[in-house]
């Protein structure tokens, strides 16, 4: 039996609102969860670049300094990085972004306004979901 | 400008949809977000008077996309609405970013006075 294992799992959550970072923080937490919290793209690239440890990640679309999908992008270029899914939060309305956004490696997306509920429905399909993530990741790769 | 009453200021059920987050034993999680909005939205506001005034338009849309997606999720509809139309505007619709950026504070005024009248329910 492995003990390096953490007892909970991780996950990352970046977002330059303090308002839904909060709330997201919390909500993952009463999931059980240990977030990881940051303020930005580029804090979360930073943090990408020697820990790995994450069950999954959250990121807002639009944030300043990296957008969500930069951070994705750089996940695609590391092999220690593909196997984490990616839930993007975003309050655009557009299908071609999302459909950019599929294609570069996000596992799922959550519009707000969200309820707390869909949020954790969200998350559970996040973290407990048989996701294909690399082979994404491995086709935006090719 | 295409502002409507016809939106709610602020619709408490959206914040009671927050209390299902409440841990025992833990300060109130609608509170904190009363808190979290009242003390951020402001910041916003500069952060948009900033960059009208430095004709930077990438950094006021920001913000109001921003102060957009904050203000839906609590249920704060009305600033979401005005925000939404200052996020798209054109550049060359400073004058009328002005404009939009006084209904926000105009109406945050309004807002302020629900959400502190809600904390003060709950902390009663």
């Amino acid at each position: 039996m492995s003990t390096a294992e953490p007892k909970t799992q991780r996950i990352l959550i970046a977002d330059d609102d303090p308002i839904i970072r909060h709330l997201v923080t919390r909500l993952t937490a009463n999931e059980g969860l240990q977030p990881v919290v940051v303020n930005d793209g580029g804090a979360a690239y930073r943090l990408l670049q020697t820990d790995a440890n994450f069950c999954g990640a959250i990121f807002d679309m639009m944030m300043p300094q990296l957008a969500g999908l930069d951070v994705i992008r750089f996940m695609n270029t590391e092999k220690r990085l593909l196997r984490i899914p990616v839930m993007m939060i975003t309050s655009e309305q557009d299908l071609r972004l999302m459909a950019n956004s599929f294609a570069a490696g996000v596992t799922l997306f959550l519009p707000k306004p969200f309820t707390p509920e869909q949020f954790q429905t969200t998350l559970r399909l996040l973290v407990q979901g048989k996701h294909d993530v690399s082979k994404n990741r491995l086709h935006e790769r090719s | 400008m295409s502002l409507t009453n016809t939106i709610a200021s602020v619709d408490l059920e959206v914040l009671a949809g927050y209390d299902e987050a409440q841990e025992e034993g833990e300060p109130d999680f609608v509170v904190e977000l009363i808190d979290l909005y009242l003390s951020e939205a402001p910041r916003f506001f500069n952060a948009i008077h900033e960059g009208l005034t430095n004709h930077d338009w990438l950094s006021a849309k920001r913000a109001a996309h921003t102060l957009r997606g904050s203000s839906s999720n609590l249920g704060v509809f009305q600033m979401a609405q005005i925000a939404d139309e200052l996020e798209h505007l054109t550049s060359n619709q400073e004058t009328t970013g002005v404009e939009l950026l006084q209904c926000l504070r105009h109406e945050f005024a309004r807002v302020e006075e629900i959400l502190l009248a809600e904390r003060q329910r709950r902390m009663s």
